[in-house]
């Protein structure tokens, strides 16, 4: 068994809702200077378009248009409205974006002026402007300041939320993984499981955490770019049976029992 | 374009009504280190954690007080993986991993903490697999496996989108 410190390093994509695909794109390439990466109809969501601006090559932004996208901005709710406003729990607050210099965030400026969108600058950081985007976004663009390490810490605050002086030394060095011998490692079963679950149907959520790794990668597989004619694939085909015959199975038998 | 240099996302910050238990999921799932917790420059009673992905991107996290317990699936939150939220809100976030090597033992990491992990999938010009976060946060982490994502400017849906040639070529130049 191997030890490695493993986490993810970045951030691939975030994905944003919006209800105009169009503007959205032009907004962040006209404004921030992103260039257009990717504009498809997304993987398996019919009717669904995804496009994607570059930040840097391992860094997308992403956006969303799904045909019943609302548009009803509920602030407290959908969006927070202000920096010091809040919205429901696991909703995005706001997105910030890193230059690398204060020459870079002063040309950020500029250009904010010169298309006259109102920004401010926190009192609290010289290093960084906000404003707000299409459709409610809340944004803001970062330089690196060098913060002194114990400004960064507030015993107070983490005890406020329940983090002891223990929690915070473990949060602050997390486990390193061992990689187990017997990988790939199966989904754990309904019941026993941590509880972070998806939505689908319990029949098709069944057999996504049941069938193999490779019937689900052969049945999903989308690796033809748009302009390149799709082969037929026996693997895709065979596949797309193994999970509808797993979702027979579990609609017959399981279609009693809770998720 | 022009002189406009953003490099990387500096930080993603998602609101919490429980910052411990969302620190605990990222730290014991995700093995990101917390960097930062303290009061909020905006309010006393409102505390902000910020765990690192890497020199220059973070994912933090907010808790107030006031913040809303309130999930409305379409809404606030995706019911899953493509589907609707209210436009200008997180449909989901994806982060990165380097290879396909790594997703995959990141795949195991997550599973070894009993989270249901579906993948990976093959999107032509990446893998993903995702997974569900704390507050029903739809996540996703991704290895890009190409140089060339602009193969997938699909002419259907650039006609859908209502972008005409010319602003194509702007989004496309700049």
């Amino acid at each position: 068994m191997k030890k490695m410190i493993l986490q993810p390093n970045g951030i691939n994509h975030v994905a944003i809702s919006t209800s105009d695909m169009r503007k959205t794109l032009l907004y962040f390439n006209d404004v921030l200077g992103l260039p257009l990466a990717a504009l498809y109809w997304m993987h398996g969501v019919k009717g669904t378009i995804h496009g994607f601006l570059t930040i840097n090559k391992s860094s997308l932004l992403g956006f969303v248009y799904h045909p019943t996208v609302g548009t009803d901005i509920q602030v407290g709710k959908t969006h927070p409205g202000t920096m010091d406003g809040t919205s429901s729990k696991g909703t995005m607050h706001h997105l910030s974006f890193n230059v690398e210099s204060m020459q870079d965030l002063a040309n950020i400026q500029d250009r904010l002026m010169a298309k006259n969108i109102a920004f401010t600058i926190p009192e609290s950081d010289s290093g960084s402007i906000r404003f707000s985007g299409p459709e409610g976004i809340l944004l803001e663009v970062s330089c690196k300041q060098n913060i002194n390490e114990e400004d960064l810490w507030d015993n107070d605050a983490a005890l406020s939320v329940g983090i002891d002086e223990h929690s915070l030394e473990k949060l602050k060095r997390p486990k390193v993984y061992t990689n187990s011998s017997s990988s790939p490692i199966k989904n754990t079963p309904i019941g026993k499981d941590a509880g972070y679950r998806m939505h689908y149907p319990p029949a098709v959520y069944r057999t996504m955490i049941s069938v193999s790794d490779e019937t689900l990668f052969n049945m999903t597989q989308d690796a033809f770019p748009p302009n390149q004619k799709k082969p037929f694939r026996i693997r895709k085909l065979t596949a797309t049976l193994t999970m509808l015959s797993h979702m027979l199975y579990h609609k017959i038998f399981n279609s009693w029992r809770k998720l | 374009m022009k002189n406009i240099q953003l490099n990387d996302y500096s930080n993603l910050e998602l609101n919490t009504i429980d910052m411990k238990s969302t620190l605990e999921y990222f730290s014991d799932v995700l093995a990101l280190p917390l960097v930062s917790i303290k009061w909020s420059n905006h309010s006393k009673a409102a505390v902000r954690a910020v765990m690192q992905l890497n020199q220059n991107a973070m994912i933090s996290f907010l808790y107030t007080p006031r913040t809303s317990d309130v999930i409305e699936l379409g809404v606030t939150h995706s019911v899953n993986a493509g589907d609707a939220t209210t436009a200008g809100t997180l449909q989901h976030n994806a982060l990165n991993v380097d290879s396909v090597e790594d997703l995959l033992a990141m795949r195991d990491r997550i599973r070894s903490c009993g989270v249901h992990c579906i993948g990976p999938m093959d999107h032509g010009f990446c893998q993903s697999i995702y997974f569900v976060g704390p507050d029903q946060t739809a996540l996703e982490i991704s290895a890009l496996t190409t140089d060339d994502v602009r193969q997938w400017i699909e002419p259907s849906a650039v006609e859908a989108a209502g972008v005409t040639q010319e602003e194509l070529k702007r989004l496309l130049d700049s």
